[in-house]
């Protein structure tokens, strides 16, 4: 840790590029500039790498290379999975989803209901979970389409997509699973959790941005695709390319990057995630043992290795992010949401799990990440504890007022 | 003008090093009887400013403030506004202290029109502070 360095603990937003990403990236710019499409030697030069980058990313998840649809991010994938399954299904469509999902899926529901679909929000536990009796009962009304996310971006709270899968295999009912954050976090299996669309990111498993996936459930083969073909229906029209499902010609180095990215953590995953669930759970007990009035969200059980979400009594939400990613040296952390108590814009995830207005604006997510180590964790846990200490001794007696 | 998606990374506001960096806190202050002291909030109570003045008398509007300090449990542009009012009040008459403005405020610290509450604020304790000490 150099002097002035910005101590950084938000992975959830963005990583840097893992090792090795970089150099496929410039290998692939320089060296393939055919379309992937084209029918001759420098297109099939890239398409060759794009078979290579779905080959990986298909391996990280427990799929087939054809399922995977290559997009511009996570938001891409969840509109066309969300649009395309309504589309194609037509007539009474009924989703079902959660309450605390993400924006990009929240928003496309939102506008689906204008649409006329129906939608099912179920509503979580204070650890962030849904209830399987819940989902259950929400599934025996004519389903469509199941979407919920696996790895809460503001809590790292994870859902049990091996039983919601089930549940949905049980009442014939596609599943899709928001996976940006819990790809190469979480083991995933396409198969054993019975999940027909995968929505996927490159920028959170170091990857570059830009570039996402789908993966989509196709007609078992000679491989190992559980249940039915899923119909999904293209939401971006043109070439063809990708079966019809999203066309425009690929960007092959941004493909390359995420296949590059999938591969490194394919390989490091389990160890790299015990390492920052170790160090996550240091950070916690360094600001637990340093500070009154903090409260952790979601169990620890519950919340995938990166995350520690820490709510904080007797500081104005907003005063404590600006103190911590302006002050010195800088700690670059999220609130998760937008912080004014005040003005109705606390965390409704936060919210769905039972804390205050109040608790929710003063809420912040650390996301631990590859450049994570000890002396860095003690840092910024000396750094959050002392800020913390500055706000309310601003405030004075009215923390305890 | 900032980027489509992105913020405005050099853009860091003229109020911000008083939120880093408040000189008039009274966490930072040894007095122990003001001779007013004035609290306001916000309507949802995600403000809170308390104003803390001493004088050199008693009474009347020649009397100079000689010193002031805040307590503020709430955003950091409220920190930046009680911080330079206190500065500012310093020194000043009790009448002059009882003609600052909000825009006075507002163009000293450039604070944006969706904040002005802030500045609001602090004026609402200062004026509390000064009936308080003309009561005692």
């Amino acid at each position: 840790m150099s002097a002035g360095e910005t101590l950084y603990f938000d992975h959830a937003a963005t990583t840097p590029l893992a090792p090795g990403v970089l150099d496929v990236m410039q290998r692939v710019l320089a060296e393939q500039a055919g379309n992937p499409a084209s029918d001759h030697a420098p297109g099939r030069a890239a398409a060759a790498e794009i078979d290579t980058a779905a080959g990986a990313l298909a391996a990280l998840v427990g799929g087939e290379r054809r399922g995977v649809v290559w997009t511009s991010g996570a938001t891409e994938s969840i509109n066309l999975a969300l649009k395309g399954v309504a589309e194609f299904a037509g007539g009474d469509v009924h989703i079902v989803s959660v309450v605390t999902e993400h924006a990009a899926t929240l928003d496309t529901l939102a506008w689906l209901q204008t649409q006329g679909a129906r939608v099912t929000r179920l509503e979580v536990d204070a650890d962030g979970r849904i209830d399987g009796a819940a989902l259950d009962a929400a599934l025996q009304d004519n389903a469509t389409l199941v979407s919920i996310m696996h790895v809460n971006n503001e809590t790292g709270v994870i859902q049990d997509i091996e039983a919601i899968g089930a549940c949905c295999a049980r009442h014939h009912v596609p599943l899709h699973v928001d996976a940006a954050q819990s790809l190469g976090r979480c083991a995933i299996d396409i198969t054993a959790m019975n999940i027909a669309l995968l929505s996927m990111s490159a920028h959170k498993i170091g990857g570059p941005k830009g570039i996402g996936a789908l993966y989509v459930r196709r007609r078992s083969g000679a491989g190992r695709a559980a249940g039915p073909a899923i119909g999904l229906a293209g939401q971006i029209h043109g070439g063809g390319q990708q079966s019809g499902f999203r066309s425009g010609t690929l960007a092959t180095h941004q493909i390359a990057g995420f296949g590059a990215a999938a591969t490194y953590v394919t390989t490091n995953r389990e160890t790299e995630q015990r390492r920052l669930a170790a160090l996550r759970d240091a950070l916690w007990r360094r600001i637990d043992g340093a500070l009154d009035g903090v409260r952790r969200n979601g169990g620890a059980a519950v919340v995938a290795a990166p995350w520690l979400s820490i709510s904080v009594a007797g500081v104005n939400g907003d005063a404590l992010l600006k103190g911590l990613v302006e002050g010195a040296p800088a700690l670059a952390v999220s609130s998760g949401a937008a912080c004014s108590a005040a003005h109705g814009q606390s965390s409704y995830v936060l919210r769905a799990m039972g804390r205050s207005a109040a608790e929710a604006a003063a809420t912040i997510r650390f996301s631990l990440g590859a450049d994570s180590n000890d002396t860095r964790v003690n840092a910024a846990a000396h750094r959050f504890a002392a800020e913390v200490e500055r706000l309310r001794a601003l405030a004075g007696t009215l923390v305890a007022a | 003008m900032t980027t489509h998606g992105a913020k405005n990374a050099s853009a860091v506001p003229v109020w911000m090093s008083r939120f880093l960096g408040p000189a008039q806190s009274a966490a930072n202050c040894d007095i122990i009887e003001w001779h007013g002291m004035g609290f306001a909030d916000t309507p949802a109570s995600d403000a809170q400013c308390r104003i803390m003045i001493g004088m050199d008398s008693e009474a009347g509007a020649d009397v100079r403030i000689t010193r002031a300090a805040f307590e503020v449990l709430g955003p950091p542009v409220a920190i930046a506004c009680a911080d330079w009012l206190c500065e500012w009040l310093e020194h000043r008459t009790v009448g002059e202290a009882g003609d600052l403005s909000v825009t006075a405020i507002e163009k000293a610290l450039e604070i944006a029109p969706s904040q002005r509450y802030a500045a609001l604020l602090v004026i609402d304790a200062l004026v509390k502070a000064l009936a308080d000490a003309q009561d005692k």
